[in-house]
């Protein structure tokens, strides 16, 4: 069994990390198996909710008093992003204080702010440039330009998933894909495993949610027969061969098969929750979505991805007040849901709740452009140069709030949390040393932070 | 949390060993030379030196020290680091930690990626028990210098070596084949003894799969069963190796290695990401392989076919696909990037992509040699008609296609030529506009109602606001004599603004400082601004003079040169070639109204259109070509596009150019770079290949990173089956065809794969080859063949690709299927297809449930399990017992054992007592083809037990 487990993952030159921790001393031929992470984490699995597009950090989490006061002047500062720019437009919202230490939230994630006690708000979030593909590929994969793993690939890779009839890394998206497409929960250069499977939660039906997982043509008990006779034919081959794991392997993975065939049908059917509950997350495809991951994490896969929708839903370059508030209103009841059913069942305490977007938005009003915002002047650009990002639960120190913008919420002014800091630290948490969660591949030792990355360690309780 | 622990741990144990060690190591520092023999410090400078230069100094040296600890000096060794401890004590090696690390029995397993041979250990301990001699006059060392290593890696390194026969040992002979004889000398040395023959069932199904990737017909296997020839095997081999469906196994594990995609990768705003003529590249990989093409010559094309001569169809130049098959990434050096790792990875196992921003950590390469490598591929364009590909008299028969085509591209054509035609006049005649409103930006209204604006701002094109902005900008410092004048304008409050600006220019005029130019003081003096608006306006009124001059003395190029004077002055900063008024054609997409910009993206979709349906034999090839105008990239510093570093020339790495380097000459250099590559003076291109023919012979390669062959890649147990076979491939003209032979011909091939308990607890992981490895069907040949023993292959060759997972299902061979790499399904991510974004020797090999989930509820399979039951003849009327015979004899090429009739008979017996009327169920089996009524979209029992067969361990694994 040893050989086989760790021969088969064996790709090119790939080689599994040698000599900080590795699978062949936890073989199974299946590569999703639970493994010993390089110290006990405090979170076990990840629920990242992905605001794709880039929600403005001055409208929800990031209170600036002094944008208000300056709305309609020219900031004394200029920062280059994607678009051009005006003076300072101060936020449509209200914000109001919550949690022990009043920590300000606007209006449009009240219910969300309920749980700021078990928050963690980062508030000096950086990237590298104001453009969504390369920040796409920054917050999810680690590297902005080449094809590299994404966050989910690298954790399942390094400890394999709870449950082995559902696949270890959901990535859920309705209607279609992001922006970068399927790039966003790509294995890269990791077995194929370890990518995120893409659902699209517009559908409802399970043969729609998962490729093959049911079948119209033969029922459960005519396929119990077909396996139990394909059991019987394979031992038969087997006896003439002797014992073999890779042929043992393969006549397990069809038991398995038939098992994930119920287990995702389950933790698909959201029906199958009480009325209370169906209301606790509202209406619609956001709601219904947060449902599901929570489904998802409870029977123990590792890494659940919720892209907000297809393309980028939260990128208001104008009638950003409609925009977000429509936005927020999808998500931001069940998100508190979710944080109540977590809390709950305990499971906070070991998932890791990620809630953030690709990058920000300017605190100033971007100036209309012919073509795509032309005749507006009510909305913001994009922002790499402070933004927010806010993680719960799976060991994060509630109730905080780390690190700060200037005063109008425009550039990092203190404690600077780059990208891959933000991943060191989600690995930190998940019980991995960033720097030894590696994997040979073209001759190098390739991992999520490449050379950069630094544990936050006042994010952890 | 471990080191800390082990820290307290070691201290309360070792402190007094660490005491002893200081004052001994004080006792040595004076004088340590004398302590040593000659013999003991050459021991230190020829195995203990290297060795600490090579696995330790790199993080325990003076760049970097982890955990406080160097092993760069005597004393430092002796020091030890942050755990407190010694790193050896001299004359104590069990107790030296150094020891304990790199046996990897302490806390620290050193070095952290690999472990060093038993020898250097060895060494090591060796090393210590002589009390750590090392020479006084260099007390410390450092890491080598990159020609210091060069040269170590070119004299020690074994794949950088020349390939030469290995002596064959004749001991024993048992084979014809040296093949034979090296892997028995292997085994011999632990008295292991080769496997008995495997049978001819099994022999006929591995070759059958391992060459063309298809099952052979039961017919097939009893006519080689019972055929007596004594060279029954040999023909077979002969005649797989001329089936040309050879070509399309063997193409897709080059097509891995070439990472083959039939689209581009992601585009901005939905451009066309599509490939429509990748498969030309595939298709002529295919007939390469089936031609047996010459590896060396393969090499050639497949970088420089368009500097060869060949023949007159030019379906070679399909070759080039090699190079631009690849992403292309929004940015040009990761695309560049691409190239280069496909070429010195994909052909040579060399991993020159690390040193793309700093020397390559373990190999031999410089960052320079990456960036020479980039230069090659840097100065090469793909042309934006590709060329046409077959034989003239083929062309022929297109003409009225292509007559069509060029209408519609030469509308696209003369639509943008009319659009640039437009722009130009827009320049032209709006360069007051532009220039009042990127001086006063924010004042959009204001300007709006000058009396002398003719544009209203929706006219304005934001992208041209935008070029004389930064022009403007950029210029204001550079041509101050012509642009001092506004810049001090604008600093001026609006009050009182028009005397404030007559007493500026009276004083410019009066005291003739600072120096303006002549022209634009006059203009100035003519009509003093009454307003900041009218800046614009007296700018944009002097260039526009300067513009009118040009054109009514016949609008000629170079127009700076026809000025002279103060004139020629402002016609420098017009005609600049930054400025807006040299905008070319090709800037054109930027600067169009949305609604030409809608127009044209349309008339392009009509071309885009009219190609994807072009006949199928009309081909074009996936070329580049070398730019006209050469230019050796410089180095990027740190892998940033704008931090330069010295100039990388054309040529070829140092590592493996022994003698001096010449220079790339033909064009980009393609070509040579080509011949530096297939050429047996290169000592890797012949072994990468062979290494990797072998690996889809036995399941494992002889070198374990099929494309790194570098210094981290140890010297393979067999390296004399390599060398061997890499000798004899290039002394036969570097012959694929020849090397199949050579392997599957020998004894060592034709093995069992039973295990034998013996063998397996000395080698259990076959290294030695006592036996066959037993091997899983890919994605391609599990579909492949399913399609054939159903009878529903559709065995038709080459042609565009086509969607495999589209209903109604192609019966096309999977190779033909078509890649989208910005989409890659889930079902080939699932079966560790190889991923088209990087050069794949070797696929993951996964067993995960997704796999059976296709196998038990895809459409695509069930649709076959029906047909498998089609397929046979007089099904219908056939007794139980013989269907369940056919069903063997169709899905896995044998007759069934009693044991099985019996299992198989009790499924359909079973299955059918839930059926009422049994007995007519059970004839009517057949019936379900018609699939519009509900009730008979249900598998009836027969197609489920065909699926069960489909499902067998036995169909997907070659024994």
């Amino acid at each position: 069994m040893a050989a086989f487990g760790l021969a088969g993952l064996l790709g090119d030159d790939g080689m599994l990390s040698g000599a900080s921790f590795d699978l062949e001393s936890h073989s199974n031929a299946n590569p999703l198996v639970p493994r010993p992470t390089h110290f006990p984490g405090t979170a076990k699995r990840v629920i990242h909710l992905f605001m794709n597009g880039g929600p403005s950090q001055v409208d929800t989490f990031d209170y600036k008093p002094e944008l208000q006061k300056r709305d309609g002047q020219a900031l004394p500062m200029k920062l280059k992003t994607e678009r051009k720019t005006g003076v300072a437009m101060r936020s449509p919202f209200k914000f109001s204080q919550y949690g022990q230490n009043g920590t300000y939230v606007s209006e449009l994630f009240k219910h969300t702010a309920r749980h700021m006690d078990e928050i963690a708000v980062i508030n000096s979030m950086q990237a590298d440039v104001p453009n969504h593909e390369p920040s796409l590929l920054l917050m999810n994969c680690g590297e902005s330009r080449l094809v590299r793993p994404s966050v989910g690939s690298w954790v399942t890779y390094g400890m394999g998933s709870e449950n082995q009839n559902l696949p270890g890394f959901i990535a859920l998206c309705p209607d279609g894909y992001p922006i970068k497409q399927t790039q966003n929960w790509q294995a890269a250069f990791l077995p194929g495993v370890f990518q995120g499977t893409h659902v699209d939660t517009r559908h409802q039906t399970i043969e729609r949610l998962i490729e093959n997982v049911a079948n119209q043509r033969v029922t459960k008990a005519q396929q119990r027969q077909q396996l139990d006779v394909l059991n019987q034919l394979n031992q038969l081959h087997q006896e003439q061969r002797g014992s073999d794991p890779a042929l043992q392997a393969r006549i397990q993975s069809y038991e398995l098969a038939y098992r994930m065939q119920m287990e995702a049908t389950d933790a698909f059917d959201v029906s199958k929750e009480p009325q209370h509950v169906l209301d606790a997350y509202g209406e619609g495809v956001n709601a219904r979505q947060i449902l599901i991951a929570r489904r998802l994490v409870e029977r123990g896969v590792r890494y659940v991805q919720v892209f907000h929708g297809q393309g980028q839903p939260w990128d208001n370059h104008d009638d950003l007040e409609i925009n977000h508030k429509r936005l927020a209103g999808q998500c931001d009841q069940a998100i508190s849901a979710l944080l109540t059913d977590l809390k709950q069942s305990g499971l906070l305490d070991e998932t890791l709740v990620i809630w953030g977007g690709e990058f920000g938005r300017t605190p100033v009003v971007e100036l209309p452009k012919t073509g795509s915002n032309e005749g507006k002047i009510n909305g913001r650009d994009h922002n790499h140069w402070g933004f927010t990002v806010w993680m719960a639960g799976g060991g994060v120190k509630g109730g905080t709030v780390y690190g700060s913008t200037d005063e109008f919420g425009f550039r990092v002014a203190e404690n600077p949390v780059h990208v891959h800091d933000l991943h060191a630290t989600m690995l930190h948490l998940l019980g991995f040393d960033h720097k030894r969660l590696t994997y040979r591949y073209a001759g190098r030792d390739f991992r999520l932070t490449d050379v950069h990355g630094n544990v936050v360690k006042d994010l952890i309780a | 949390m471990v080191g800390n622990y082990s820290y307290r741990l070691n201290w309360q144990i070792n402190w007094l060993v660490l005491v002893n060690a200081i004052l001994f190591a004080l006792s040595l520092t004076a004088g340590a030379d004398d302590k040593f023999t000659a013999r003991q410090l050459d021991f230190f400078e020829d195995k203990i030196r290297p060795l600490l230069v090579n696995h330790c100094l790199e993080c325990h040296g003076a760049d970097k020290s982890e955990s406080d600890l160097r092993l760069d000096s005597r004393l430092a060794v002796l020091k030890g680091g942050e755990s407190g401890d010694a790193a050896a004590i001299a004359g104590k090696p069990e107790k030296s930690l150094l020891i304990r690390s790199v046996k990897h029995v302490g806390d620290y397993d050193m070095p952290p990626s690999s472990r060093l041979s038993d020898d250097e250990i060895a060494d090591l301990a060796n090393w210590i028990s002589m009390g750590l001699p090392w020479p006084k006059s260099r007390a410390s060392i450092s890491k080598r210098t990159m020609a210091e290593l060069l040269q170590q890696h070119r004299k020690d390194h074994w794949s950088f070596q020349p390939v030469s026969p290995p002596v064959i040992p004749q001991a024993g002979l048992i084979s014809n084949s040296p093949l034979d004889q090296l892997i028995l000398a292997k085994l011999q040395t632990k008295q292991l003894t080769p496997s008995p023959r495997a049978s001819r069932r099994t022999l006929i199904r591995r070759a059958y799969f391992d060459l063309i990737g298809l099952p052979p017909t039961y017919e097939e296997v009893q006519a080689f069963i019972y055929n007596e020839s004594p060279d029954a095997y040999e023909k077979l081999i002969d005649q797989l190796l001329d089936s040309p469906h050879y070509g399309e196994r063997w193409a897709r594990h080059w097509l891995d290695v070439a990472r083959y995609s039939d689209t581009s990768g992601y585009k901005l705003a939905d451009a066309d990401r599509n490939y429509p003529y990748a498969y030309t590249y595939r298709d002529y990989v295919i007939d390469a392989f089936n031609q047996d093409l010459p590896y060396d010559q393969f090499i050639r094309e497949q970088l420089a076919a368009d500097h060869l001569e060949i023949p007159e169809d030019k379906k070679t130049l399909a070759a080039l696909g090699f190079i631009t098959v690849g992403r292309i990434y929004l940015g040009r050096p990761e695309t560049i990037d691409d190239q280069v790792d496909v070429v010195t990875r994909g052909l040579m196992g060399l991993t020159v992509g690390c040193a793309r921003c700093h020397d390559h950590k373990y190999d031999a390469i410089p960052t320079e040699d990456y960036y020479s490598l980039y230069s090659v591929f840097e100065n090469n364009v793909v042309p934006s008609e590709l060329p046409l590909i077959g034989a003239p008299s083929e062309l022929h028969k297109f003409k009225a296609h292509l007559a069509e085509l060029g209408k519609l591209k030469n509308k696209l054509k003369s639509y943008r030529k009319q659009c640039y035609a437009d722009f130009r006049k827009h320049i032209e005649t709006y360069t007051v506009e532009y220039v009042t409103r990127c001086i006063l930006s924010g004042q959009e209204d204001q300007i709006q109602k000058q009396p002398f604006i003719n544009l209203t701002k929706p006219q304005l094109r934001s992208a041209l606001i935008e070029k004389w902005r930064v022009y403007l900008a950029k210029r204001s410092k550079i041509s101050q004599p012509i642009l001092l004048p506004a810049v001090e304008f604008l600093k001026l409050p609006d009050e009182n603004f028009a005397s404030r600006a007559n007493r500026m220019i009276k004083t410019w005029d009066d005291t003739q400082q600072p120096e303006l130019n002549p022209l634009v003081l006059q203009a100035l003096k003519d009509h003093p601004p009454k307003n900041k608006f009218e800046i614009g306006k007296i700018y944009g009124e002097l260039f526009e003079g300067v513009i009118d001059t040009w054109k009514s003395n016949g609008a000629k190029p170079s127009p700076i040169g026809q000025f002279k004077g103060p004139e020629k002055e402002l016609a420098e900063f017009v005609f600049n070639k930054r400025a807006p008024f040299a905008l070319s054609e090709r800037h054109l997409d930027n600067h169009m109204t949305p609604q030409e910009r809608r127009r044209a993206k349309q008339l392009g979709r009509v071309v885009a259109d009219y190609e994807a349906k072009a006949p199928e034999n009309i081909s074009r090839a996936m070329v580049l070509r070398d730019k006209e105008t050469l230019k050796d990239e410089r180095v990027m510093i740190r892998g940033n596009a704008h931090q330069r570093g010295k100039v990388a020339p054309r040529r070829f790495v140092a590592l493996l150019s022994p003698n001096k380097r010449a220079l790339f000459e033909n064009k980009s250099g393609r070509l040579d770079l080509a011949e530096k590559i297939a050429t047996p003076e290169n000592p890797l291109t012949a072994r990468v290949m062979v290494n990797r023919v072998w690996m889809h012979h036995f399941s494992t390669p002889l070198v374990d990173t099929p494309s790194d062959f570098g210094i981290r890649c140890d010297k393979p147990l067999q390296q004399k089956v390599l060398d061997y076979l890499a000798y004899d491939f290039m002394k036969h003209g570097w012959s694929l065809k020849r090397l199949h032979r050579q392997i599957m011909l020998s004894n060592t091939y034709c093995q069992s794969s039973l295990p034998r308990d013996e063998c397996a607890s000395v080698d259990p992981e076959n290294r030695l080859y006592w036996k066959m490895n037993r091997r899983r069907l890919e994605f391609e040949p599990l579909r492949d063949s399913i399609l054939a023993v159903t009878r529903s292959l559709d065995k038709k060759m080459h042609g565009k690709s086509i969607n495999l997972l589209e209903e109604p299902y192609s019966h096309r061979r999977t190779i033909y299927g078509f890649i989208d790499r910005q989409d890659l399904p889930g079902l080939f991510r699932v079966f560790d297809l190889a991923n088209p974004d990087q050069s794949t020797a070797k696929r993951i090999r996964t067993t995960v449930p997704q796999q059976s989930l296709f196998m038990m509820n895809s459409e695509m399979v069930m649709e076959q399990a029906e047909q498998l039951i089609l397929s046979i003849p007089n099904f219908k009327e056939s007794s139980r017992t013989d269907r369940i015979v056919s069903l063997y004899r169709a899905a896995l090429q044998r007759d069934p054992s009693e044991l099985e009739i019996k299992i198989g008979s009790l499924f359909i017996q079973n299955a059918f007592a839930e059926i009422a009327d049994q007995i007519t169920a059970e004839a009517e089996v057949t019936k379900t083809e018609t699939r519009d009524a509900n009730a008979s979209l249900r598998l009836n029992p027969w197609h489920r037990l065909a699926q069960t067969l489909l499902c067998t361990n036995e169909f997907e694994f070659i024994d």
